[in-house]
């Protein structure tokens, strides 16, 4: 029995030793600062649009129109000397007439504003859209939106090329300050006009926003990724 | 040693398993454009090709009034790339004409000064020499056959007594009479060998079926005057038509052969059916039908079994015309809308949804696929032909005359 005791010592031993390397490796994990990474991700672009009056389904489809051109009214554009033709100078209208009430209520608007005003600064990403709503964002993501935005605004892809299935992948190296030091690239479609718009989005592309902290190194040891699908 | 080139696996495999799991950013286009190219030079066949080019909506053929000389006198066989990029070109044509062929290369500016695509055409008249050209040109860009060097047909227009059969390059060049019937001809329709066309023709008082070659000659008499017939069209393997015969004073499609012969009646019913279209494959008939009240497209077997409605929006649908590629099952039509305007439509047949391509252009009836379904050749009340490309809806016009069914003709390779 007694010689089995060291035995026993020893299965403690390495037990705990076991669980404590499990235990430490957890909470040194959670102690570093951690990189934000940049995950892949399908974006949609989307345009908030005036709903019209629902067309009856039977009716054939129309195409879309851009609506027309506002025009300058005509008087806008007369001109003349004529005093007497100048419009009559506006007359101010007095001020509404305030009651005690008014005050209190305006008081207590502002209170209230004030109050979301600093709930609101409690959540989200500083360089986040005010409009926005979540607090869950990573750097990361919000960083992959904007380089994101920065290429789509200018690339257009001609109607020539524009059969499904191109795809032509990039890479993009830049500074801690976001200028392109280089860009290349690396697997092209194998289609002449769409790999032109490819390389000259690349080259028109000359700063991107100054990447997060903990990536400037990466990107410009490494570079960016990039896949220009239509 | 072997642990060594253990170690150096690991990290091989290791950096590849990083690189592959790198996280990528998937980029949209904003929009698209024309693709922008540059064919320099007074050569007349370098003007066909131009212009064929042009016709497809896709590109933005650069002025070469606005070339600098340096571009204009620029050797055949190379290109300054950076004076191009400058003046907005993205790729260069330049097409030459000898005494005995013709040179066509492609320089893609970004690939630098060599040509990517250099051809050489010999024993051709200019003309087809330089649609070649341009058949190549769309080939090297998106890899499918073009529709340069083909043909239009129609029926002249207008309110004459004698009309004729007509043909011409898809280009509005070359136009001539294909037949000399001397009495009001209509609805022509290509054989699939591009060698004959199929019309009808009042010559003796009734409507008769005539076929006629292509190029011009004696047309010969398909189907006599017993029934009243309208609208033909010929079966993709060219050995049957499909034709709207009206028996009992009821319009119905029926199949005849090539000498005229009853094969098969396709529709039964008290409605009018008319119009018949094939499918590419041949396993299909589009037509027209008012059997629910409004004339409307409908679908059935090439035998005349399963007949269903395709379309469910318009009141007035008409002229169902299928693309003729296998893999796009898509049908072009005109139709008349809530504002009593004629326009020109598509319908998926498969899915039936309906896509709109003029509007607020005049009346445009009558759509005719290009071979490769990018463009669409119509009639307009603007005057004579036009070709549209649905998706850049860039459009030409091609023929001033008045014109009945303009009917685009099969790409036939030499």
């Amino acid at each position: 029995m007694a010689s089995r005791d060291p035995l026993k010592v020893g299965g403690l031993v390495v037990t705990l030793a076991l669980h404590g390397g499990a235990v430490g490796l957890i909470l040194y994990s959670h102690m570093r600062p951690s990189e934000p990474v940049l995950m892949p991700r399908e974006f949609m672009v989307a345009k908030i649009v005036r709903l019209g009056r629902k067309r009856p389904k039977n009716l054939l489809p129309t195409i879309p129109m851009p609506p027309p051109e506002p025009t300058a009214p005509k008087e806008a554009v007369k001109l003349t000397e004529n005093e007497a033709a100048k419009p009559a100078p506006k007359t101010e209208k007095p001020p509404p007439e305030t009651k005690p009430g008014d005050f209190k209520q305006a008081l207590a608007r502002a209170r209230q504003l004030e109050k979301l005003q600093a709930q609101a600064d409690q959540e989200g990403d500083p360089s986040g859209d005010p409009s926005g709503t979540s607090d869950t964002a990573s750097a990361g993501d919000l960083y992959a939106t904007a380089i994101f935005k920065v290429y789509f605004e200018q690339w257009k892809v001609p109607h020539l090329a524009s059969a499904q299935g191109l795809s032509a992948r990039a890479r993009v190296f830049i500074n801690a300050q976001g200028n392109v030091l280089r860009a290349q690239v690396v697997k092209p479609s194998g289609n002449g006009p769409y790999d032109d718009s490819v390389v000259e989005v690349l080259n028109r592309v000359k700063k991107l926003p100054p990447p997060p902290p903990g990536l400037a190194q990466r990107f410009e040891r490494s570079g960016l990724s990039l896949e220009f699908v239509p | 040693m072997k642990t060594r080139l253990t170690v150096v696996l690991v990290l091989v495999f290791g950096a590849a398993r990083a690189r592959a799991q790198e996280p990528t950013i998937r980029i949209n286009p904003s929009g698209a454009d024309l693709y922008r190219i540059g064919i320099p030079g007074a050569d007349p066949a370098a003007r066909v090709v131009a212009n064929d080019l042009d016709l497809t909506g896709f590109f933005k053929i650069l002025d070469p009034r606005a070339f600098p000389a340096a571009l204009s006198n620029e050797p055949t066989d190379t290109i300054n790339a950076t004076n191009w990029m400058q003046v907005g070109g993205q790729s260069v044509a330049k097409v030459r004409t000898g005494s005995s062929d013709t040179e066509c290369r492609l320089f893609e500016i970004a690939k630098g000064e060599r040509p990517v695509l250099s051809k050489r055409y010999s024993g051709l008249e200019m003309r087809v020499a330089a649609h070649e050209c341009a058949n190549d040109l769309i080939k090297y860009f998106t890899g499918e056959d073009g529709f340069f060097g083909t043909q239009i047909t129609f029926a002249q227009g207008g309110r004459g007594r004698v009309r004729e059969i007509m043909a011409m390059d898809f280009d509005g060049a070359n136009v001539h009479q294909v037949t000399r019937m001397n009495a009001v001809s209509l609805l022509p329709s290509w054989s699939p060998s591009a060698r004959e066309i199929a019309f009808l023709s009042f010559v003796f008082g009734g409507a008769d079926l005539w076929v006629a070659p292509a190029g011009g000659g004696r047309a010969r008499r398909v189907t006599r005057s017993q029934d009243a017939i309208s609208g033909a069209a010929w079966s993709p393997d060219g050995s049957r038509l499909a034709v709207t015969l009206s028996r009992g004073g009821n319009a119905d499609i029926y199949l005849v052969n090539r000498e005229g012969g009853l094969l098969r009646r396709l529709t039964d019913n008290g409605a009018i059916d008319t119009s018949p279209a094939w499918s590419p494959d041949g396993s299909q008939i589009a037509f027209v039908s008012n059997r629910l009240g409004n004339p409307q497209i409908y679908l059935m077997g090439a035998d005349g079994s399963g007949a269903r409605r395709l379309t469910y929006q318009g009141t007035y649908n008409q002229t169902p015309r299928w693309c003729p590629r296998r893999d796009t099952p898509l049908i072009a039509f005109t139709a008349r809308d809530e504002k009593l305007h004629f326009d020109l439509f598509t319908v998926d047949a498969r899915s039936g949804q309906i896509v709109r391509l003029t509007q607020n252009q005049g009346d445009n009836e009558d759509p005719t696929f290009s071979p490769n379904c990018r463009v669409v050749a119509f009639k307009s009340s603007r005057g004579g032909i036009w070709i549209l490309n649905p998706n850049t809806r860039v459009e030409h016009q091609v023929y001033k005359g008045a014109v009945e069914a303009p009917r685009w003709g099969p790409a036939v390779r030499r």
